[in-house]
């Protein structure tokens, strides 16, 4: 928290190096996160870079007593939706590679398919729905940072993650999986 | 047990990933041991966990930061040239003297007679003034004394009673027409 403190304050005044460590300490995560929002690699690379460029040209804004990590999560969510909302392909890369020769093939072509489904229903799900299980289930975030970074009350994030397995979980059955 | 099962239900994701603490951890195991419905819960969301993120290289990690940190230089160093407008006392001072030198000009304006005499040496004097006391002759007495001069000649045809326009002012509407119609006979047939 403290670090993060620090490389704000350096990267306001313009460092360069303060803002290429920032966005080294949490490039990962936002990739991830944008990744599981969008469902497309590329796509979600570039969501990653304005995501970072967005936080970066409004850090005067962030409070310091806050969390840095929250703050970033709130930037990406309204980046992700924004995109979400205008992206008209909506078609799921399914020709990813297959990587990795310790498993055989068919049953790595069965995961694929399988972990394919699971993000198809995902991209079913109502946005407010899927963001709570991102955040819940991929994120690792606990009710009230999910609530701060949805801007809603932790009440609501429950219901919104309860409903969201309940309908995933319908859509994985229809689909016999 | 100190959770009922709702709130055993709500806290699975957070035990799958690692972030409650032991004694919290033990009471959902025991609570996992005897409830079908929670045990197929964390079945569920480790089968969603187990979805990957594919990995986009190295060359993307190793270039992003810098990559993000020359946009946002760059952009910097264009906003630069106009960024002291943007804060706020160079900005107030600006609208200051802007402001100050557009009264100082309307104020120069104002003041400036390029020589004319005023029309009233006492300007008092005007509200003494009554207008129903003013003739016609008055008034041209006036304009004959103020812009009157050898290379300044004043019509007075308009005001004159007996001028053609007044006679044609009493002509009736029969009368213009009639009027028309011979002159415009001759102007055909020639005058």
């Amino acid at each position: 928290m403290n670090e993060d403190r620090e490389l704000i304050d350096k990267a306001i005044e313009g460092s360069e190096e303060a803002i290429e460590a920032l966005v080294r300490r949490y490039q990962r995560m936002v990739y991830a996160f944008a990744y599981r929002m969008i469902n497309d690699m590329e796509e979600a690379k570039d969501i990653t870079q304005k995501i970072f460029i967005q936080a970066i040209n409004g850090l005067k804004g962030f409070k310091k007593e806050a969390s840095f990590r929250t703050w970033l999560y709130r930037i990406a969510v309204n980046v992700c939706l924004n995109h979400r909302r205008t992206r008209r392909n909506n078609e799921v890369d399914i020709n990813e590679t297959i990587t990795g020769n310790q498993k055989g093939v068919l049953s790595i072509m069965i995961e694929k398919e399988r972990e394919n489904f699971i993000k198809n229903a995902l991209e079913e799900l109502p946005p407010k729905q899927r963001l709570a299980i991102v955040l819940r289930t991929y994120e690792g975030l606990s009710c009230h940072e999910a609530s701060k970074i949805m801007g809603c009350t932790e009440g609501a994030v429950k219901a919104h993650y309860h409903f969201g397995v309940k309908k995933l979980r319908e859509i994985l059955k229809e689909k016999g999986i | 047990m100190k959770y009922t099962h709702d709130e055993i239900r709500e806290m699975l994701p957070d035990y799958l990933n690692g972030i409650l603490e032991k004694t919290i951890c033990t009471d959902i195991e025991t609570h996992l041991k005897g409830c079908p419905e929670c045990k197929d819960e964390v079945s569920f969301i480790s089968e969603l966990q187990k979805t990957k993120v594919p990995e986009p290289g190295e060359l993307f990690w190793n270039t992003l930061p810098q990559k993000l940190s020359r946009i946002v230089a760059e952009k910097r160093q264009r906003r630069g040239l106009f960024d002291w407008l943007l804060r706020p006392a160079p900005a107030m001072v600006s609208v200051l003297l802007f402001m100050a030198l557009v009264l100082s000009y309307l104020y120069i304006k104002s003041t400036d007679t390029n020589g004319i005499d005023p029309l009233f040496e006492d300007p008092l004097a005007y509200s003494s003034i009554e207008i129903n006391d003013i003739t016609e002759e008055d008034v041209l007495a006036f304009l004959a004394e103020e812009i009157g001069s050898e290379s300044t000649e004043i019509y007075l045809e308009d005001t004159d009673p007996y001028s053609y326009y007044m006679d044609f002012a009493s002509l009736s509407s029969a009368e213009i027409k009639s009027l028309y119609e011979a002159l415009e006979r001759e102007q055909t047939k020639g005058g």
